[in-house]
């Protein structure tokens, strides 16, 4: 059972395509763990597509029909490639739903990045966000930090958990700008997210201070 | 321009779905035409309503039908009906045209691997299939307000941070609206079916 699944806002968001591919991204992972995100994005879709249906026709070109089939003989662009489910496996460490697997570069490995842990970044065409696989070492935690935009966490293995609050594979965890937090991985295995943050993360405490300025991008 | 009048006949109840279907067994020609005819004026009109001009929303309708021929041997009409699967697919292409990103889709056969809900929920998902295609009149268990949130987020492609905005409302109003809609939509589909 999924403890903290995405707020149905961010399904909203999601299913009327406003959401930023960023988030985005994370949302379409999401949803291969919940079943019940799923069936309220496919009603709000349901909601989308009879709006769609009622809505009055809008004149189009009298050669758009042709148009368009002289484009569907034209030959489709080749879907690229993507990983395999247990080749990406044998690199993350976990297997990852099909969306991330799409994003995953053809050179990905893990590299070490500040605080003790290690990251895969997925590039995204919308810079306003900065996508990555995370992998926190088992019971370590993350410099506390805050953040200068909203940050999103999905579980993808292990789990974490951050004061009050525990997050296991499949949960959604969002921090705004106003929450400073520490998220610590379970003692015994090391947990591996998906981290989707809209602007550099401001680390808080002398030694963050102190990074900070390495860390802007 | 063509004459509209004769495309505003609303949809027929699911043949829609037929079409699509001998699009995808035979690459039938005159189901695609007629699906043509029926949902790319629609969806231009739908890419309009956000602000979008004439042109940029004919280019998403044709793109989209293109895709619509493309990927019809996709559609399985036991998980969406027929406007539904066509505005994920407009939906995507506004994404991929207006803003040159991606809108990262969601893999069916990842579920299996995936899943760790209890046995119920995939009940209550298979209920709501057979249901969403009553959906609108399921709608109308909604409020005036709930409607609202949900015509600006479609129709006009906004988040619900931008309508919080437009409607100087708080935003946990508006976060609320769009939950207990979602709660009445789900209530009010699993009720129909008992």
């Amino acid at each position: 059972m999924i403890r903290h699944p995405a707020p149905s806002e961010l399904l909203l968001d999601y299913a009327s395509g406003a959401l930023a591919e960023g988030p985005a991204l994370l949302v379409a992972a999401h949803l291969a763990y919940s079943e019940e995100a799923r069936a309220d994005v496919a009603t709000l879709e349901a909601v989308a597509g009879a709006m769609l249906e009622s809505m009055p026709a809008e004149s189009l070109d009298d050669d758009a029909l042709a148009r368009t089939l002289a484009r569907i003989e034209a030959a489709p662009t080749p879907a690229p490639e993507t990983w395999s489910n247990d080749d990406a496996q044998k690199i993350v460490g976990t297997d990852i739903p099909a969306p991330l697997r799409r994003y995953l570069p053809q050179d990905a490995r893990w590299r070490s990045a500040l605080g003790g842990i290690e990251e895969i970044e997925l590039p995204l065409s919308d810079k306003t966000y900065r996508a990555t696989l995370m992998r926190i070492g088992a019971g370590r935690g993350l410099p506390m930090h805050r953040h200068a935009g909203s940050e999103y966490t999905l579980v993808l293995a292990g789990g974490f958990a951050d004061g009050h609050e525990r997050f296991d594979r499949g949960d959604v965890c969002i921090a705004d700008p106003a929450v400073e937090h520490k998220p610590v991985a379970d003692a015994d295995q090391p947990c591996i997210c998906l981290l989707v943050t809209e602007a550099p993360v401001v680390l808080t405490g002398l030694f963050g201070r102190l990074l900070n300025p390495f860390l802007k991008r | 321009m063509s004459d509209t009048s004769q495309l505003t006949l609303p949809v027929a109840a699911d043949d829609s779905a037929d079409l699509i279907e001998a699009v995808a067994r035979r690459q039938d020609r005159a189901a695609f035409a007629e699906l043509f005819r029926r949902f790319a004026p629609r969806v231009k009109a739908f890419v309009m309503r956000s602000g979008t001009d004439a042109d940029t929303a004919q280019e998403v309708a044709q793109e989209t039908m293109v895709l619509v021929w493309r990927r019809a041997e996709t559609f399985d009409r036991s998980r969406a009906g027929a406007a539904t699967w066509i505005f994920t697919i407009a939906r995507n292409k506004r994404v991929d045209l207006l803003r040159r990103a991606t809108h990262a889709g969601f893999d069916a056969e990842d579920y299996v691997q995936f899943s760790t809900e209890a046995p119920e929920s995939a009940d209550h998902a298979a209920i709501s299939r057979q249901m969403r295609e009553r959906i609108g009149a399921v709608m109308q268990h909604l409020t005036a307000d709930q409607v609202e949130v949900l015509r600006m987020a479609f129709f006009q492609d906004k988040s619900h941070s931008t309508i919080a905005e437009e409607m100087k409302l708080p935003l946990g109003t508006v976060k609320s609206r769009i939950r207990l809609a979602l709660l009445r939509l789900r209530e009010a589909l699993q009720g129909d079916s008992l």
